[in-house]
């Protein structure tokens, strides 16, 4: 019962075929060819549907792209600044240190900014979803008002509220958006 | 921020104030020591006062830079009930026009009818902002609600409102109110809750019964004695001279008392309520580049704005030495980082905040007809400053100053590193 | 780090989880630090204020300059692996004095080779360590890895007579082969 007929509705992108003679050069017809599995197999099928990242991931991802994220556009807009800030009588040592220093300050105050930022929603988040064990847009949004919550907490009830209600629907967005597009991509 | 609690209580306050009129027509004789504790609150709320006073400026300074980018129908509307607002509640703050028109129409409203003596201290109290925005809320219709949230979005997103400076002194806006000759003695009644009552009573009706005073006849030289016996022991462990005891006293200091700078931070924020780490730093940080260029250009009246005299004399003296050596230093600030505070102690009865930073400059030294003797043109030094902050008395500010200052007292550079 | 070295993400991607990494071990770290030393030096009544002000102001500065280390050491790491083709200790202590060298660069040559010596040996004690580490927490396994080997060698030879079997059906084939299989246990 050659696998390569079989009739069983094992989907096709995660199995690979195997080819059990492939490297021994032996005159026989290779109409056996074996499905295996390359993903592991998971015990429930729902399980295996849902790519969830365990905290420590999370926590690395999301600090990451945010330390990243806020670097970089930090650093390019110094770099404008810098550009701007130029005065007539600098020679091009000085341009390059004012370039340099602008960028280099710009790029760390909003790096650790967007950087703690990320780091609070990646710690809430996973606090939501170890508490409500569900993975869905609510979780990313009361994660977003936490993170909002927090990060202004210093500066004073009000300003905490508005920068609550500004992350959550931030975060609601940006799940959204990410759906629509998992959903559209695929087309 | 404990101004802002005490104003808390101000809807109580206000049931009580109206409470308390009726009391004072019943029974006009006023005791000698309710004379006593009237002064001390009179004093008390007098320092509140000058406290929202400061509350109000700082307010009015918001409502004028407000009033700039507001619609203009409610500019006229606001500047014309700020004049009203400012008139009528006569001599101490005005009712501090916060963002809000109608806030500021219904508050000086109910300030009109009132007109009695308390409305002075009413008025002044009523001003702190969070209980105005839930004041407002309850009163505005939906579409002002609206238009308030977007008011409050847009003072959030323009960074942090203005906040209160400490370095610079801003003499309070002149006095235009006619100042109230009468003191008057007022009846304040301490507000006791209903627990306390309970437990004053009791203890007065144990204090008569017999069973009472014959148990307390008996317990007083017990505890006498003991007291005596407590102080002698507290006094031989402390003025004992054996070093274990100095070693165990060591360790205690070390541990449980408050180091030294907490015992300055108490020390400022008796002096300074509203004082706040945070901010002193970021203004540190404005304040750093305007003085370093003057004290390298040596005009003395920034340098007089900010620092204290030790520093204007030492500049002075410095530049007038370097012109006599015919050396002219022609290093241009180019950029600041790293600021931070790292140490504050007591120097003397003043407080002290030592703040580092660094900065980039360009070491160029020329003699007198201008070639470069030493650096050059683009030679780029790292410069490690320490700037000492003190806390300035309000007596040497001046006359009307409420809240004391910071100069700079000292600054030295203690390390250079080249930069390529 | 009990995991094997080679456990962690392919190279694009470990950049990433070492600049995440790095920043909340430092903005972590460096909080508990200010939070202490915050509260430590502020005064009885307001030790949580005094804490959280010091905290809000340093705490953002350590996890960049960890950041900053964390993402410069990986990329540099990732590139010698690209290089060299291969996964070794040498890679990271390269690495680790081409981050020193390359944050110090604008304080002149000399200031920078010091701070790369400065690097590299960190590095390469963070290696050794993690070496010693492997080889204590490793140690047990190997010792188990040797009797199951053994007990295979002879299980072999057992094995040997089946092929022989003529005409081997499903079935029979199966108890040949744990029949062979007692054999061997029976010979240890």
């Amino acid at each position: 019962m050659a696998i390569n007929r079989s009739s069983d509705h094992e989907s096709d992108e995660n199995t690979r075929l195997y080819h059990p003679y492939q490297n021994y050069q032996v005159p026989i017809k290779s109409q056996y060819l074996y499905k295996l599995p390359t993903s592991p197999e998971f015990l429930f099928t729902e399980e295996s549907l849902k790519q969830r990242r365990s905290w420590g991931e999370n926590l690395t991802f999301y600090t990451g792209t945010g330390y990243l994220a806020g670097s970089v556009a930090g650093a390019s807009a110094g770099i404008f600044s810098g550009i701007k800030s130029f005065e007539n009588g600098d020679t091009t040592k000085l341009k390059i240190n004012r370039i340099l220093n602008s960028s280099g300050q710009a790029g760390r105050t909003w790096g650790n900014r967007v950087g703690i930022v990320g780091l609070i929603y990646a710690g809430i988040e996973s606090g939501v979803v170890a508490v409500t064990d569900k993975d869905d847009v609510w979780t990313s949004v009361v994660a977003g008002l936490g993170t909002g919550a927090v990060f202004r907490a210093a500066r004073g009830v009000r300003s905490a509220a508005v920068a609550g209600a500004f992350g959550g629907i931030a975060a609601g967005a940006v799940v959204a958006g990410k759906q629509v597009f998992k959903r559209y991509a695929h087309i | 921020k404990n101004i802002r609690g005490e104003a808390h209580s101000n809807p109580e306050f206000e049931r009580t104030v109206k409470e308390l009129k009726e009391r004072t027509e019943e029974f006009k004789g006023v005791t000698e020591d309710l004379k006593v504790r009237t002064k001390q609150t009179t004093e008390k709320l007098y320092k509140q006062a000058d406290g929202v006073w400061t509350e109000a400026e700082s307010a009015a300074k918001k409502v004028s830079s407000s009033v700039k980018d507001k619609l203009s129908a409610a500019s006229e509307e606001v500047k014309e009930s700020f004049k009203l607002g400012k008139e009528e509640n006569a001599e101490s703050a005005s009712s501090s026009g916060t963002r809000a028109s109608q806030g500021e129409k219904q508050q000086s409203g109910s300030t009109e009818e009132l007109h009695t003596f308390f409305a002075k201290f009413k008025s002044s109290l009523s001003s702190p902002k969070v209980s105005e925005v839930f004041y407002r809320l309850k009163e505005a219709k939906p579409f002002d609600i609206v238009k308030q949230a977007l008011d409050i979005v847009k003072d959030e997103l323009r960074g942090n409102p203005s906040r209160k400076k400490f370095l610079e002194h801003t003499p309070p806006p002149p006095f235009t109110g006619e100042r109230s000759m009468r003191t008057e003695m007022v009846v304040t009644q301490t507000k006791q809750s209903k627990l306390q009552q309970k437990w004053e009573s009791f203890r007065e009706k144990m204090q008569g019964s017999p069973v009472f005073k014959r148990l307390s006849g008996m317990s007083e030289p017990v505890v006498n004695k003991s007291q005596e016996i407590a102080e002698d022991v507290r006094e031989i462990w402390e003025t004992s001279d054996n070093p274990i005891v100095h070693k165990i006293q060591d360790m205690n200091e070390k541990f449980l008392k408050e180091t030294d700078s907490a015992s300055t931070y108490k020390e400022i924020r008796s002096r300074d309520p509203s004082f706040s780490l945070p901010d002193f730093a970021a203004e540190i940080e404005e304040v750093i580049k305007p003085v370093l260029n003057a004290y390298s250009e040596g005009d003395v009246e920034t340098l007089k704005k900010y620092c204290s005299k030790e520093v204007i004399e030492r500049c002075t003296a410095e530049r007038t030495a370097y012109q006599t050596h015919g050396v002219l230093f022609d290093n241009k600030l180019l950029h600041i980082s790293e600021v931070s505070v790292s140490v504050t102690k007591m120097m003397g009865d003043s407080p002290i905040i030592i703040a580092k930073f660094q900065t980039q400059e360009i070491y160029c030294v020329r003699d007198e007809n201008g070639e470069i003797q030493e650096g050059g043109q683009d030679t780029i030094h790292t410069v490690y400053h320490e700037w000492a902050m003190q806390q300035v008395e309000t007596t040497e500010l001046g006359e009307d100053a409420i809240y004391p200052i910071w100069r700079l007292r000292e600054m030295c550079r203690n390390g250079v590193q080249a930069l390529i | 780090m009990g995991t094997p070295e080679t456990s962690r993400e392919p190279c694009p991607d470990r950049i990433l989880d070492d600049i995440g990494g790095a920043f909340g071990m430092g903005a972590v770290g460096g909080s508990a630090f200010h939070f202490i030393k915050g509260t430590y030096n502020s005064p009885k009544g307001s030790r949580f204020v005094g804490g959280t002000q010091s905290v809000s102001m340093n705490a953002p500065r350590t996890g960049g300059s960890f950041a900053v280390w964390g993402g410069l050491f990986s990329t540099f790491d990732c590139t010698m692996v690209y290089l060299r083709q291969k996964e070794d200790p040498w890679n990271s202590i390269i690495a680790g004095a081409a981050t020193g060298g390359f944050l110090s660069m604008r304080q002149g040559a000399g200031a920078a080779s010091r701070s790369a010596i400065f690097g590299g040996v960190l590095l390469a004690l963070i290696e050794g360590a993690g070496i010693m580490l492997n080889k204590v927490l490793a140690q047990p396994q190997n010792m188990m890895m040797e009797d199951p080997g053994m007990q295979g060698m002879p299980g072999m030879q057992g094995m040997q007579g089946m092929p022989g079997m003529p005409g081997m059906q499903g079935m029979p084939g199966m108890q040949g082969m744990q029949m062979g299989q007692m054999q061997s246990q029976a010979q240890i």
